[in-house]
This record gives C-alpha cells, structure tokens and sequence, in this order.
C-alpha cells in the first residue's frame, strides 16, 4: 500500500458522476482484496494465535535408544540413523545430533597372546598401555549431512575412552523447498601404522542419540 | 478471505441506495474474515509481529549461566540426581518455561566436568575408572509429569591405566541440545523446568564416588511457538 487519497470528492449539489463513485470504491476493494501490507496493519498487531503452526519455523526430532552396533561393518562411512523433513519455501536448515557410544571388545575375533590380553583386560574394565603398540588405535569418526552436503565432521575419537559422547551441529543455507534428508553417518577403522583397516578386536555401540532439525524459513 | 464487493455502476446508470449499501456491508464484512489471501505475498515484516510472537526468550529463569560456581554430582550411584551448586544448593536448570500445547521447547545445554581418581581403587579391582553420565529432564508443572528427554543420555568414562595402577582422569565438555513438546494438558497451557541431571560411580561398580565437578554451564530454553 502506498499512499492513499480519495480520489473524487463530491461536493453539496454537484450532479455525481456514478463511474467516480466506483472508482472511489476501487481503490479501498484493490487493497483488501489481496493487496494489503505492513502498512495497512499497525505495528506489533499479529500474535501468535494468528499464526499458523510452521510458519516461521519448522522442527522436527527423533531419538532412539537402541544400541547400534558397528561391530562387521565397513571402513566407510555407514548411516546411523536420518529424518526427512517436508518444507514448501526456501529455507536455512538447522541441524543437531548428540549421542553416546561405547567401545567393547569382539569376543569371536582371532588374536595374538598380546591383543587377546587386551581384550581380556578391556572385558574387565581396564585396559593397560603395554598393549598398545599391539592392537594399535581404533577410531571413531562421525559426521553430520544435510540433503548429501556434510556440515559436520568431527575428530577421530580414539578407543581410549570407553563411553564418550559426541555432538555435531549444521547449517545449510538457501535450501530449496521440498523434501530435505538429513542424515547422521559413522565409522570405525584401526589405524596401523598409517595404513586404515577394519577393527578386529574392538567396536563401539552408538547408544542414546538425538537428531533435531530445525527449517528457519523467515 | 474477506472481499470487498464493488457495485456495477456505469456512466448513465441511476445510483441507488443498493449501490451503496452493498457496499458497505462487504467492507463492514472485512473484520471477521480477513486472512492470509487478504495480505500481498511477502507483505508483512517484523515489524507487524507482537513481541515474543514467534519465539520467546527470557533471559533470566530461561537462561542459566554460572558465574564461576562448580556444581557436584553427587547423592546416587544408580539413578539420575540433580547436579547442585557447591555454594548454593541450587541445580542446573532453567525454567519455568510458559508453554502451549503444539510448541516446541529447544534447550541448549554446555558444560565441562572434570572426575578426578581419587586414588582408592586400582585396576586390579575389576572396576573401570570414574563414570559419569547425564541426561535432560522436564518437569511440567500444570499436569505434574516428569519425563526424560528422549536420547539426551550422554556418558563418559575410562579403562585406561596408568601402568598397572590407578585409572586415568575424565576430563571432558558436553552439549546437549533437544527440542521437544510437553504431553497435551486439559488446558493446553505448560509451566516447564528443565534440568541436567547426573550420576557418578565407577565403571562397574556401584562403590559411591560423588567426586565429578561440573563447572562452565550454560543452558537457556526458547519456546518455538510458529
């Protein structure tokens, strides 16, 4: 709405002319019929309960409890667990993962005398560094997808720490309006002595997770 | 949609009283079913939004920030406790939160702890060194229930040891962010604290530890109303 004035003016004892009546009628029927703006509504005058669900914002969440077990998988990255989310308009899209997971030692797996202490020690709650230079490093990579594109990757989390926890968070910005896939992916490897190979003697449980997503779209 | 009807008046045409009245019966129609069709696309802009219409933040019960305090998670070995200020007695949470029914609540929640072995077991005790855990609770105030986050569980510990000794310390930050709706009331309306709870023992065991120190928090919760 721009400036409005009225248009014709009728004066005492003029003959009125109908078509400037009507056009007088225009003007006030072309801006309530779709055409009415932040300058029609005062300032602070639309609350919440005007608003329909979703307008600003979109969220969806999902969580799990169950242990994901990333013992036998690949060295690549594998998905843990993703959420689609339906948005009509462009969009930033916000996302949050947490979780735990906790590293346990394979009972099936073929070792030598010194990596089988140390899975034998790992069993019972401790795990002593003279076996290192055995069974070398086994990591734990995460990282954080939006429709492919990755927002978040973290560090290698080394075996060291049997429980830890992990968060990841993303922004991806001007996504375009549809059906947005937003994806949690791990992995596992041992790295030995530069060379990346499947873990034999150890996995690790995702356990508690948590995905948030969150469609900014104004 | 409210729209305004304008009455077929031509040159030449007789102007009757109809004309008018119609009229104004469309305009005086406008204010009971004016909509979204009504407002040109992209018409509106922050400025026609009431405050807090869209998301609410308060700064104080919403947000939770220490000012150098250390909170002790302590009190159980088996079940969740709250994490309460070594000065004050006061837990970490935040709230109450107003709320209703369709509206999510989004908590952020950071920290550091730090578990320091006391020097009392050594690995030979079949026990992993100091494991700490902590999750997001809700308590609603209007219909009394007190549920966990979902999947807000998060946990830490060790087997590491010291060349046949004592277990290595837990020194670690966490963040915690969820967003979740409250169960629906009768009334529709929520009155929401959240909290951090924690546990503390050792891994394995249930032997009591209660020496893992929280420090450097930050929580704040914002309803997410459209």
């Amino acid at each position: 709405m721009g400036f409005k004035y009225k248009r014709f003016e009728v004066r005492p004892g003029e003959v009125v002319e109908p078509t400037r009546i009507r056009k007088n009628m225009q003007a006030l029927a072309h801006e309530i019929n779709g055409n009415l703006d932040r300058e029609n509504l005062p300032e602070k005058c639309i609350d919440t309960e005007v608003i329909a669900l979703n307008t600003f914002n979109k969220i969806k969440t999902t969580h799990s409890t169950t242990a994901f077990s990333m013992a036998s998988k690949p060295i690549q990255f594998i998905e843990v667990m993703s959420t689609t989310i339906d948005v009509p308009v462009d969009c930033a899209v916000i996302a949050h993962f947490g979780a735990y997971f906790d590293w346990h030692s394979n009972s099936t797996t073929n070792l030598n005398a010194a990596e089988a202490d140390a899975g034998d020690n790992w069993d019972n709650h401790f795990f002593e560094f003279d076996d290192y230079d055995e069974i070398k490093e086994h990591f734990a990579d995460f990282r954080l997808r939006i429709n492919g594109e990755d927002v978040c990757k973290t560090f290698s989390y080394p075996f060291f720490r049997q429980s830890q926890s992990v968060y990841m968070t993303g922004v991806l910005q001007a996504v375009v309006a549809g059906q947005i896939k937003v994806s949690v992916e791990a992995k596992m490897f041992r790295l030995n002595g530069g060379k990346r190979e499947s873990s034999t003697l150890f996995h690790y449980k995702i356990k508690d997770r948590n995905l948030v997503v969150h469609a900014k779209k104004r | 949609m409210a729209f305004v009807t304008i009455p077929s008046i031509n040159t030449g045409d007789e102007i009757k009283v109809e004309n008018f009245n119609d009229f104004i019966t469309s305009v005086n129609a406008v204010t009971s079913s004016i909509n979204a069709e009504n407002i040109r696309d992209e018409g509106i802009d922050r400025r026609n939004l009431a405050t807090n219409s869209v998301q609410e933040i308060r700064v104080g019960s919403d947000l939770f920030k220490d000012s150098g305090d250390t909170f002790q998670v302590a009190g159980s070995t088996t079940s969740f406790v709250p994490i309460n200020s070594t000065t004050t007695g006061l837990p970490i949470k935040v709230g109450v939160v107003n709320s209703k029914d369709d509206e999510f609540i989004m908590v952020n929640c950071s920290f550091s702890f730090t578990a320091n072995n006391p020097k009392t077991f050594v690995e030979t005790d079949n026990r992993g060194g100091q494991e700490v855990e902590f999750k997001l609770q809700y308590k609603d105030y209007v219909s009394g229930v007190v549920a966990d986050i979902g999947g807000t569980k998060r946990a830490f510990n060790s087997f590491m040891s010291m060349h046949g000794n004592y277990h290595a310390n837990l020194r670690y930050s966490c963040t915690i962010v969820a967003a979740f709706i409250p169960d629906s009331t009768t009334t529709g309306l929520h009155e929401i604290e959240v909290n951090l709870l924690g546990m503390d023992h050792y891994s394995n065991s249930n032997y009591p530890l209660g020496n893992c120190v929280v420090h450097d928090v930050t929580m704040f919760a914002r309803v997410i109303k459209r």
